[in-house]
C-alpha cells in the first residue's frame, strides 16, 4: 500500500471488487507456508549451532537502552504496545505476544516467527469485522491546530514507530520528528557484538532486522 | 614408445578429457536449474541455440559462461607473483583429472586397447588417490600467496586448514574398505562388491560412507562447507583476484575433483557399476557408474539449497571433535565385525545390531559434547 | 528424543517437496516470463516514446494488468483518430501538478502567442518517469481533468536519462484510449464532468432568468415612477391652468 492511501479522516477508496476474497485466501494459505519455514529453519542444527549464544542482549540493558520491538520481546520483556497502549482498535481482537528468554539471535529469530502466526489471528478476525459503509469521514483538508506538542507511537515491525509534532497555531508545523526504532536499535551493535567472533557479526546485524533508510534519512 | 603404446594411450585417456568436461557443463546447468526449482523460481531457460530464438530450456547457457569467461581480461594485481599466479589453476585442476583415470570405468572402447597400459592397474589406486587429491590443497595456498591480497591469503589459509582436517576422516573411512577387501587395487573393490554386496549395506560402511561423504563435500569446498568461497564472508576468498580463464579453471578443477570424489565413493561404498542388466549388456557398467556419480552429485546440490554455512571454528570442531573419533570408532566395529563373520547368522545379526547402537549412541555423545547448548526452545506467551 | 541431524533431514524434505512441487504446482512458481517481444532483428527502443502506441499500448501480459492498474500519468485529449490532438487538449498549464507533485518530476511550460499573451496551453509537459512514484497525486489536484494514469509499462530503455523523459507529445492520449484500459474510472470522471456542466448550465440559467426578473421588475418600477410623475407634473399644469383663469 502506498503511503498515499491513508488521509486524514479515513482512506482514499474504497477496496475494489474481489479484493476481500483474495486477502481472506492469503490469510487462509499462510500459515503453511509458515510451517514449511519452521520445519526448514527451526530445528536446523547449523542453524541452531549459529544462531544459539550469539549477540546476547540483557533485558536490563535492553531497556535502559530504550530497545523495542521483537529486540526487546525475545530479551525477556513482553512488552507490546498495542497491549499496552491498545491505540487504534487492536483492544477487540484477541492474540498472544510470544517473548523469549535467553534474548540471542535465535530468541530474535522465534519470536519473529511466533509473532507472524498471531498476526495471521489478527486479519483473521479484522476480515471477518470489518463493517459496510463509507471509507472517508468528514475530515478537513487543512489543519490549524492550537500551539501544543504532542507524541504518538504505534508498533512497527521493527518496533516502536513514534512522531513527534510541535504546533504553533498556523498550518504548518513548528517541529516534526520521527523517532526510528531502527537507528535505536542499532546502538545496542556494539555490545551485543563484543567478545564474539567476526563472523557472527553478519547474524547479530541481520538479527536486528534494520531498515537503514530510517537510520540515515 | 612405440605407436601401439601411444594409440593406446590416447584411446585410454582422450575420452575421458571430453566426457567429463562436457559433464561439468551439464552439471552447472543442472545445479543451477535444481537451486532454482528448489527456491521456486526457473532458473536459465533463454539460452539456447546461439543466433536463434530456440530456448533448449536454457542448456546454452554453460556455453555461454565458458564463451564469456574466455573473453574477460585477464588481470594481475600489480606486484603479485605472476608464476604462481598462472600455476595455481593449472595445479588445481590437473590432480582431479588425473585421478578420473584410476576410477573403475569400463569403457566400451577399453577392449580396443592390446598393449594394456599398466598404470591405470595401479595396485595403490587408492592411497594414489588421495596422495593426489592432497596436491590441490598446494594450489589452494598458491592461490592465495599469489594474489597480493589478504583477505585471500586469510581465505586462503582457512581453506587449507579444512582441506587438511577433513582429510583424515575421508582416509580413515576409506581404511575400512581397505581393511575388509584386503586391496587398495580399485578393480579388486569393485569386484569383492559383486552380487550386490555393497559396502553400504553395511552399518559400519554406512557409516564410513557418511562420513566419506560429509568429508567430501569440504574436501571440494560445497556448501556447507563453503567458507572460502562464501561471497558474503570473504568475497570470494582465496580466487577473489582471478578472472577470466583462470577462474573458469578453478571452476572447472573443483567440479572434476566433486565428480573424482563422488567416484571413488562409488567405487568404495556403492559397488562401482553394477546394477540391473549389466551381466547380459557389459557397456552398462559405465552407464551405472556415471548414474551413481551423478545421484551423488545431486546429492550434493540438494544439500547445497537447504542448509546454510557452518562458520570455520565449528567447521573444525566437526571434523576434529565428531567426524575423527566417530571414524576410529568405525574402524574398530569394522573389524571386529569382520573377525565374527563366519560364526553363523546369529552372531552376524547381533554384531550388525550392536554396531548400530554403538555408532549411532556415539555420535549423539559427540553432538552433546561439543555443542552442548544448541537445542530447540520453547516460548512463552504473555496476553 | 529427536533424530540426530533429524533438523536437517525435515529440511531436506522441504526443499524436495518444493523442488517437485515447483514442476506440478504452477502456483509455486513465482516467476512470470517477459511479456514484450521484439519483432525480427529490431532491438529495445531507444526512447521510452518509441514503444508502439495506441492499439498495441496494452501489451500482452494479462496476468498483472487490470482495470485498476497505474503506472504514470497520461494527459488527456478529447479528439479522434487522425484529428491534432493540441486542438482538444484539456491541460491548461496550470502548473498545480507541478506543485503538488511530491518527487516534482514535472516540468511545465506555458505557451504564449506572438504577442505575449498567455494561451491556455502547455508548451512542454515532460514528466520523468525515472522519478515518478505513481502516486496519483497529480490526477486528484487537476481541476480540468486533464492528467489520469496510464498502465502501460513497457517503458526500458537502454538510456537511463533522455530514454526517461516522456514529453508531451508522447503523453498524450485521446479519451477513448482511456476509456479502453479504465472503463469505470473513465465513466466516473465523465459523469463527473458532464454533471458539472450541468449544474454550471443549470446556475447560468437560474442566474440569467433572475437577471431577467430583475430587469422586469426594475422596468416596472421606473415606468410606474414615470407615471407618477406624468400624474404630478399634469396636476401642478391644471392648477397652474386654473390660477391663470382665474
Amino acid at each position: 500500500m502506498m503511503c498515499n492511501y491513508f488521509r486524514f479522516g479515513g482512506l482514499r477508496n474504497d477496496v475494489p471488487e474481489g479484493w476481500m476474497d483474495r486477502a481472506r485466501k492469503v490469510v487462509d494459505e499462510f500459515p503453511a507456508f509458515l510451517d514449511e519455514y519452521e520445519k526448514l529453519l527451526c530445528e536446523n542444527e547449523i542453524i541452531l549451532s549459529r544462531t544459539q549464544g550469539v549477540g546476547v542482549l540483557s533485558r536490563e540493558l535492553a531497556i535502559s537502552a530504550g530497545i523495542t520491538g521483537p529486540m526487546l520481546r525475545a530479551s525477556g520483556e513482553p512488552y507490546d504496545l498495542r497491549k499496552v497502549d491498545a491505540y487504534g482498535i487492536y483492544d477487540r481482537f484477541q492474540f498472544r505476544v510470544p517473548y523469549g528468554e535467553a534474548g540471542d539471535c535465535y530468541d530474535r529469530f522465534m519470536v519473529r516467527m511466533l509473532e507472524m502466526r498471531e498476526s495471521i489471528e489478527i486479519l483473521k478476525q479484522a476480515l471477518a469485522a470489518v463493517p459496510e459503509g463509507p471509507v472517508m469521514g468528514n475530515a478537513p483538508r487543512v489543519f490549524k491546530p492550537k500551539p501544543t506538542e504532542v507524541y504518538g507511537r504505534i508498533e512497527a515491525p521493527k518496533g516502536e514507530l513514534g512522531f513527534f509534532l510541535i504546533a504553533d497555531g498556523t498550518t504548518k508545523p513548528y517541529r516534526y520528528r520521527v523517532r526510528p526504532p531502527s537507528l535505536v536499535n542499532l546502538t545496542t551493535l556494539r555490545d551485543m557484538c563484543l567478545g564474539q567472533k567476526v563472523a557472527d557479526a553478519v547474524i547479530i546485524l541481520g538479527s536486528i532486522d534494520i531498515v537503514l533508510g530510517e537510520v540515515d534519512r | 614408445m612405440s605407436w601401439e603404446l601411444i594409440r593406446d594411450i590416447l584411446i585410454a585417456t582422450v575420452p575421458l578429457l571430453v566426457i567429463f568436461p562436457s559433464l561439468f557443463a551439464f552439471t552447472t546447468w543442472v545445479e543451477r536449474k535444481a537451486l532454482a526449482r528448489i527456491q521456486n523460481r526457473i532458473g536459465p531457460n533463454k539460452t539456447g541455440v546461439p543466433c536463434t530464438r530456440i530456448s533448449l530450456f536454457g542448456l546454452g547457457q554453460p556455453a555461454a559462461d565458458g564463451i564469456k569467461m574466455l573473453f574477460k581480461e585477464d588481470i594481475v594485481p600489480r606486484g603479485a607473483d605472476r608464476l604462481f599466479h598462472l600455476l595455481a589453476p593449472i595445479v588445481a585442476l590437473i590432480p582431479a583429472m588425473l585421478v578420473l583415470c584410476f576410477l573403475p570405468l569400463e569403457f566400451p572402447w577399453a577392449k580396443y586397447i592390446q598393449v594394456p597400459v599398466q598404470a591405470f592397474l595401479l595396485d595403490g589406486a587408492v592411497i594414489f588417490f588421495f596422495a593426489i587429491t592432497g596436491i590441490n590443497t598446494l594450489a589452494v595456498f598458491m592461490a592465495g600467496w599469489a594474489s597480493r591480497n589478504k583477505y585471500s591469503l586469510l581465505g586462503g589459509m582457512r581453506a587449507i586448514a579444512q582441506m587438511v582436517s577433513y582429510e583424515i576422516p575421508l582416509v580413515l573411512s576409506a581404511v575400512i574398505v581397505v581393511m575388509l577387501v584386503g586391496s587398495l587395487n580399485a578393480a579388486d573393490i569393485a569386484s569383492a562388491q559383486e552380487g550386490y554386496q555393497w559396502f553400504v549395506f553395511t552399518p559400519w560402511g554406512l557409516a564410513a560412507f557418511v562420513i566419506f561423504f560429509i568429508a567430501a563435500l569440504a574436501e571440494t569446498n560445497r556448501s556447507p562447507f563453503d567458507l572460502p568461497e562464501a561471497e558474503s564472508e570473504l568475497i570470494a576468498g582465496y580466487f577473489t583476484e582471478y578472472s577470466g580463464f583462470k577462474f573458469a579453471l578453478f571452476f572447472l578443477g573443483e567440479y572434476i575433483a566433486m565428480f573424482a570424489i563422488s567416484g571413488l565413493a562409488v567405487t568404495l561404498f556403492l559397488g562401482a557399476g553394477e546394477g540391473p542388466g549389466v551381466a547380459t549388456v557389459p557397456a552398462l557398467s559405465a552407464v551405472w557408474f556415471l548414474a551413481k556419480i551423478f545421484a551423488l552429485i545431486s546429492l550434493m546440490i540438494w544439500l547445497r539449497g537447504t542448509l546454510p554455512r557452518l562458520r570455520v571454528d565449528q567447521l573444525m570442531a566437526f571434523a576434529w571433535k565428531f567426524l575423527l573419533p566417530l571414524s576410529i570408532l568405525n574402524i574398530l566395529l569394522a573389524g571386529l565385525a569382520w573377525h565374527l563373520r563366519g560364526q553363523g547368522t546369529v552372531a552376524q545379526a547381533a554384531t550388525w545390531a550392536a554396531s548400530l547402537l554403538i555408532l549411532y549412541f556415539t555420535a549423539r555423545v559427540l553432538d552433546g559434547l561439543s555443542r552442548p547448548q544448541a537445542r530447540p526452545r520453547q516460548y512463552k506467551y504473555a496476553e | 528424543m529427536s533424530l540426530l541431524g533429524g533438523g536437517i533431514f525435515k529440511g531436506m524434505a522441504v526443499t524436495l517437496r518444493n523442488f517437485v512441487g515447483s514442476y506440478f504446482k504452477k502456483e509455486r512458481l513465482v516467476t512470470n516470463d517477459y511479456a514484450w517481444q521484439p519483432e525480427g532483428d529490431s532491438e529495445l527502443p531507444q526512447r521510452a516514446s518509441e514503444y508502439p502506441k495506441e492499439q498495441g499500448e496494452q501489451l500482452s501480459d494479462t496476468t498483472t494488468v487490470t482495470n485498476y492498474s497505474r503506472n504514470f500519468p497520461m494527459l488527456l485529449h478529447d479528439g479522434t483518430e487522425g484529428s491534432n490532438p493540441m486542438d482538444t487538449i484539456r491541460c491548461v498549464a496550470c502548473q498545480i501538478c507541478e506543485r503538488e507533485c511530491p518527487p516534482q518530476c514535472i516540468y511545465i511550460e506555458k505557451m504564449y502567442d506572438e504577442n505575449g499573451k498567455y494561451i491556455k496551453s502547455p508548451a512542454k509537459f515532460d514528466i520523468d518517469v525515472s522519478v515518478c512514484m505513481s502516486c496519483q497525486i497529480c490526477v486528484e489536484v487537476c481541476p480540468f481533468d486533464a492528467i489520469v494514469m496510464n498502465s502501460q509499462f513497457e517503458l526500458s530503455t537502454p538510456d537511463r536519462f533522455d530514454g526517461l523523459l516522456l514529453r508531451r507529445d508522447d503523453l498524450l492520449k485521446s479519451n477513448n484510449y482511456y476509456h479502453q484500459i479504465h472503463p469505470e474510472e473513465a465513466a466516473a470522471r465523465d459523469q463527473k464532468i458532464a454533471d458539472e456542466k450541468a449544474a454550471k448550465e443549470a446556475k447560468k440559467k437560474a442566474a440569467a432568468e433572475a437577471a431577467k426578473k430583475k430587469a422586469a421588475e426594475k422596468s416596472k418600477a421606473e415606468a410606474e415612477v414615470k407615471a407618477k410623475e406624468a400624474e404630478g407634473s399634469a396636476a401642478t399644469e391644471s392648477d397652474g391652468k386654473q390660477e391663470a383663469a382665474e
